[in-house]
Order: C-alpha cells, then sequence, then structure tokens
C-alpha cells in the first residue's frame, strides 16, 4: 500500500532541517497514540514503553530520509516500534532475573501498574494477551488491534503469512479460553 | 454466563488498561520531543557545515596569503624597487606629460575637452 497524503506531508516537513519540528508534531498527532499503545501492549510499563518509543522515534527520524515509500508510513514506524520492543526484551532477558518467563513477568507489571483502575475483564484479557508466546503475542497486537494484512506483517516480522495465520489463530483461541474460564 | 470474546470485540478493543490522560500525554510528547530533536541536530547531514567550511577556509588562506606579502614587503621593500628609479604617480606623470606639449597642442587639446564634454554629460538641446 503506498504513502498517504499525510504521510507525504510528514516525510517532507521531518526531511527539512527547518521544519523537522513541525514535522514532529504532525507525525505525533497522526501516529503517536497508535504507536504508543501499541507498544505499550508489547513492553507493558510505562516508562519501558516511553523508552522503547523514543528509541523508535529516534530511529525513524534518522532515517526517514531514506524511507522509500514502498509502504504506508505508519508499517514503516511499526516496523522499526516492533525490532525495538524485541530488542526490549532480550536487554531485559540479560539483566532480570525472572524475565525467562517473559509472559508471567510481563503480566505481572500489567497488575501492579493497574490496581484496580482498569476493569478485571480487561485486565484478564491483557494477561491473557502477555501469556501468549513471543511470536504469538506479536502476530495478535498486530492483527487484532492495528489491523494490519497479514502481508504487512509479513513484510515486519519476516515470517510467511500462512505461519502468521495460524499463529493468530491459535493466539485467538487460547485468549478465547482463557476469557472463558476467568469470568 | 460465559465471557464471549467476539461479541466483546468492540468493547475490548476501544478501551485499555494503558491509556495516559491528556496532562500526561502532552508531558511525554515534549520530553520525547527535546530528545529526538536534539539526536536530530547531533545527527544532521554535514552538508550545511561544509559548506560553510569552504569559503571559511578560502578567506582564511587569502588573508594569510595578504599578511606574508605585506610581511615581506615591509622588511625588503617591494619588489624591483632598488633597480629602477622611484615610480610616479599618475597625477604625476600626468603634469609631466601636460608641461611637454606645445601651445598648439594644449589649445587642441583644450577645443576637444570643450566639444566633447558637453556631449559626454547632457544631450545637445539643438538636435
Amino acid at each position: 500500500m503506498a504513502v498517504t497524503d499525510i504521510d507525504e506531508q510528514i516525510i517532507q516537513l521531518c526531511s527539512r532541517e527547518v521544519d523537522v519540528d513541525k514535522g514532529f508534531d504532525l507525525l505525533m498527532k497522526t501516529y503517536g497514540q497508535r504507536l504508543y499503545q501499541s507498544i505499550r501492549r508489547m513492553v507493558v510499563g510505562a516508562q519501558d514503553a516511553e523508552d522503547v518509543l523514543q528509541e523508535t522515534l529516534i530511529n525513524a527520524f534518522r532515517a526517514i530520509g531514506d524511507f522509500r515509500r514502498e509502504s504506508r508510513l505508519y508499517t514503516w514506524l511499526y516496523a522499526i516500534a516492533t525490532r525495538e520492543c524485541l530488542r526490549f526484551y532480550r536487554q531485559k532477558k540479560l539483566v532480570l532475573k525472572g524475565f525467562d518467563d517473559e509472559g508471567q513477568w510481563l503480566a505481572r507489571t500489567l497488575y501492579a501498574e493497574n490496581d484496580l483502575k482498569a476493569e478485571t475483564i480487561l485486565l484478564k484479557f491483557h494477561e491473557a494477551i502477555l501469556l501468549l508466546p513471543e511470536k504469538q503475542r506479536l502476530v495478535f497486537n498486530m492483527r487484532y488491534f492495528d489491523e494490519l494484512s497479514y502481508e504487512e506483517i509479513s513484510g515486519i516480522t519476516g515470517s510467511s503469512v500462512s505461519s502468521l495465520k495460524t499463529n493468530y489463530h491459535y493466539a485467538f483461541e487460547r485468549i478465547k479460553k482463557q476469557l472463558r474460564h476467568a469470568v | 454466563m460465559p465471557y464471549d470474546m467476539e461479541e466483546q470485540e468492540d468493547y475490548l478493543k476501544q478501551h485499555s488498561p494503558y491509556d495516559l490522560d491528556k496532562g500526561q500525554w502532552e508531558a511525554m510528547q515534549q520530553r520525547l520531543k527535546a530528545k529526538v530533536l536534539a539526536d536530530r541536530a547531533q545527527h544532521a547531514p554535514p552538508r550545511r557545515r561544509k559548506r560553510l567550511w569552504r569559503p571559511a577556509a578560502s578567506l582564511a588562506a587569502g588573508i594569510a596569503l595578504i599578511l606574508s606579502l605585506y610581511v615581506v614587503q615591509r622588511e625588503n621593500g617591494p619588489a624591483g624597487k632598488v633597480a629602477t628609479a622611484p615610480s610616479l604617480t599618475a597625477e604625476q606623470r600626468l603634469d609631466k606629460a601636460i608641461s611637454g606639449l606645445s601651445d598648439a597642442d594644449l589649445s587642441w587639446v583644450h577645443q576637444l575637452n570643450e566639444e566633447e564634454l558637453p556631449e559626454a554629460g547632457e544631450p545637445d538641446e539643438n538636435e
């Protein structure tokens, strides 16, 4: 899918040194919330999500002049964000004891940061997502929340479309089962 | 009654336990903007710097050359000064040339000047 008019406007502004701050504002207004939510669903903690979003944006602003317009701008940003999330997992595994079971660690963070603010069913739903294997979690988030096509997800993750479909199906069934028992 | 994920899809998609309030979001955006723009300034393409360096380097080289010539001239005098007679200024040369002219030549030069100057300065009213 080609870039949209707003994408083109963001790219032009971000490529010119004098307009780069306007480019930042427009990018954040257009995609900021969506990008933040995607990262937060992957890394859970508020501070961790801000750090990952910061690295994502820094990398995007360094490379935006080389963006080849072969995909939507959001897909390109999502690909950078996904790489940064995976880097975050690797770093945590190196420095944190107990991160070997990353799903459990992420789920504990979810409850620690939410107390009783969010509804129980919402927390159960997101806990079920976090307890998925890493690949299923990635595919589920991209497909269910961000509604990316399998082709776009394939471009980001490097997995085949058939493998992604299988992973999404397993993830969906697993979450459905967990929620059925949770309430 | 078991929870039906498919029936509740709209609710599950539109609500998030990760929402920030407006103030938190604005503050985070400002922090991110400051860091991203600072990094961008550090990693900006060096084109502009190169463009400024080239004329600055040429200017510095020119000034150095002029200064070195000035110092050499002050220490040794202008080149060829010792071998030749003191040179005359343009005004002195003109005076010398005029004083060498005969009265007839001088009269012709005056006549020529009077005819030429009005033409050069303003248009002839009789034309």
